[in-house]
């Protein structure tokens, strides 16, 4: 084993964390310079919920060490741990846990007020964020008068304001519905922009890490199962179980307008017009087969080979080969209707307007 | 789509299970009868016409002021010592939580004159506590106004104590980490956050400890006497009373009564129904 390398020479975050919940053990190695932003992505219960506990400090990690710009937070060895409070975080935890009882901007200034500063002084700086975030007309309001998206957007101003050392967003858009989720995730990217402080996303959207992140770590049962720039780990599932984490079919093209060029030759038509670089993604749901070429002119048509069936929840999930490689998922029912096994050759269609398209 | 499940559109009324069976309704009602009948007996036997000449006397005006000010003094008292009881149970894994618990809730079952019996031995002229005191300054809080109000929190505090720690149990507690990790040291976790998130619940254990305490006779009696302006509150007032005057005993009865429920009532409004969600 190499020793870890000294304090002094690795700005941002850094971390080589064990830790254990109950009987199971998680274990990953972190590296995130100043201002970038790392997903830990992976389904519910893989660990990374727990990762993201042990740097805030909540859970005491059982091996490793954490190390923010020089200084050791945690050392297993060492019996380091420093405290919540002293960490110099900016938390936004799932369900936003804005204080009920206190106004949006009392809740922004809570972070700046336990910084040492006077109650007018932390108003003052939580308003000057409020207002950099567009969230002023919601000031004097108390959390429960918000939407939720409302409310995460100011949990997350809420962590912006501590001007944190280290930024943990511990799956922020995960109880929203789809439209505040977009919402949230588009004002997320023009913020942690901004951000100079090493940022750790936790989500088990692959959209999430696709939008947000630098990096992005998929982990899996308490291991790191691919890392890699996010574009690559959409592009290239290593597994199918990394496709099927994801739960979406993902797809990358250039838009012109009216079309999306995808990889060889294929085409994708956008729900609206679309230009530049941009991420396709829509549910295996949104997939029709069809035993014929439909004629239906502005579908989306791609051929294809079933390679697998697999239960998936209530319905079948296929696994499509061919130029658009796809996820399909069907009743039992209906394909025995189509009576259409593995290995066969069908038609996918999917509706634009079930196509989410948003830049890359 | 693919999955589109019907959910029922509104709450209707419960699908209809069989009538309410007689084994459920006669002893429902005859336990609604317990509680009832006596408080009826008070009013159909309480000398309305002279009422207000029993109620502007002296004994009683004296008496329901000192009630007042111990019971409320005890309360303040029991709020102080016991909510941060109340988030000790409820927030720090010690050794032997359980057992203290088990501690606080002892008042709560023991008959109240036994608690007297037990203040008087520790901290009466010959107590356990009270001996040394008495002979280095030469006090003794027996029979005294502060004996009613140790009396009193002596049995109002375990009231206080359990409904706190069960509000606290009850308010999310990662509210206390969201203000850790925002840089709050946990004395401000619990001045800002802890404290203000079980409001609700202080306040209605305060009710209660403040409505246990105004209640409070055997305790009072056997610890600090019966001593009119010093140590008579309104439960000894009604003993006292009765012994000659029976009519008398009631009328300050109702007007314990009325008292306790006024203040519950308002403050029902205010606060005790905003505990449940």
């Amino acid at each position: 084993m190499s020793p870890p390398p000294s304090e002094s020479d690795v700005k941002g975050l850094d971390a080589d964390i064990t830790a254990r919940r109950g009987d199971f053990e998680v274990h990953a190695t972190l590296r995130v310079r100043p201002g970038q932003v790392l997903a830990l992505l992976g389904p519910n219960g893989a660990g990374k919920s727990t990762l993201l506990r042990v740097l805030g400090g909540l859970t005491p990690l059982t091996a490793g060490y954490v190390r923010l710009d020089g200084r050791t937070l945690d050392d297993a060895a060492a019996g380091v741990r420093v405290p919540v409070a002293d960490r110099r975080l900016g938390t936004v935890f799932q369900d936003g846990l804005l204080f009920p009882h206190l106004t949006v901007l009392d809740n922004v200034a809570f972070g700046p007020r336990h910084a040492g500063r006077s109650r007018r002084e932390a108003r003052a700086v939580a308003a000057e964020w409020l207002e950099r975030t567009e969230l002023t007309e919601f000031s004097d309001r108390r959390p429960s008068a918000l939407s939720g998206g409302q409310q995460q957007r100011v949990a997350v101003t809420r962590a912006l304001a501590t001007d944190p050392d280290l930024l943990l967003l511990d799956e922020p858009m995960s109880a929203l519905d789809a439209s505040a989720a977009v919402t949230v995730r588009r004002f997320l990217g023009r913020h942690l922009a901004s951000v100079t402080a090493p940022s750790v996303l936790v989500t088990h959207q692959a959209l999430d890490a696709l939008a947000l992140a630098d990096h992005v770590l998929v982990i899996e049962d308490g291991a790191v199962v691919q890392e890699g720039p996010p574009a690559d780990v959409a592009r290239r599932p290593r597994s199918s179980h990394v496709a099927a984490l994801m739960g979406l079919n993902l797809l990358r093209g250039r838009a012109d307008g009216e079309t999306v060029r995808l990889a060889g030759d294929s085409t994708l038509v956008p729900p609206g017009r679309a230009d530049g670089n941009v991420f396709a993604s829509f549910r295996p749901s949104a997939v029709t087969l069809h035993t014929e070429r439909p004629h239906a002119s502005a579908r989306n048509v791609w051929p294809g080979r079933v390679d697998g069936i697999a239960p998936h929840g209530d319905v079948l999930r296929l696994h499509l080969a061919g130029p658009v490689p796809l996820l399909a998922d069907v009743t039992p029912a209906a394909l025995a209707d189509l009576e259409v096994g593995e290995g066969d050759s069908v038609w996918a269609s999917v509706k634009a307007t079930e196509i989410d398209v948003y830049p890359a | 789509m693919a999955r589109t499940l019907e959910r029922p559109t509104a709450t209707g009324p419960p699908a209809a299970v069989g009538r309410v069976p007689l084994l459920i309704l006669i002893p429902a009602v005859g336990g609604l009868a317990v509680l009832l009948l006596p408080l009826i007996g008070l009013f159909v036997r309480a000398p309305w016409t002279d009422l207000w000449d029993h109620l502007t006397s002296t004994e009683v005006t004296t008496a329901l002021r000192l009630s007042l000010t111990t019971a409320t003094i005890s309360m303040v008292v029991c709020l102080v010592l016991g909510v941060p009881l109340a988030w000790l149970l409820a927030r720090v894994d010690f050794r032997g939580r359980q057992f203290v618990r088990a501690l606080v809730t002892v008042p709560l079952v023991l008959p109240p004159v036994v608690g007297g019996i037990a203040l008087l031995a520790t901290f009466g002229r010959a107590g356990v506590l009270g001996e040394p005191i008495f002979e280095a300054f030469g006090y003794q809080v027996t029979f005294t106004t502060t004996a009613v109000v140790v009396a009193q929190t002596f049995v109002a505090l375990p009231f206080l104590v359990l409904a706190v720690e069960g509000a606290l149990r009850s308010t999310d507690r990662r509210y206390d980490e969201v203000a850790a990790s925002l840089g709050a040291s946990r004395w401000w976790t619990f001045i800002r956050v802890t404290l203000p998130l079980a409001g609700p619940g202080i306040v209605s254990g305060a009710v209660l400890a403040w409505a246990r305490a105004l209640g409070e006779f055997g305790a009072t009696i056997t610890f600090a006497g019966n001593f009119e302006g010093v140590t008579r509150t309104m439960p000894l007032e009604v003993y006292n009373t009765y012994q000659t005057d029976a009519p008398g005993a009631i009328v300050v009865s109702l007007l314990l009564l009325a008292v306790s429920v006024g203040v519950l009532a308002a403050l029902r409004e205010r606060w005790i129904s905003g505990v449940a969600p």
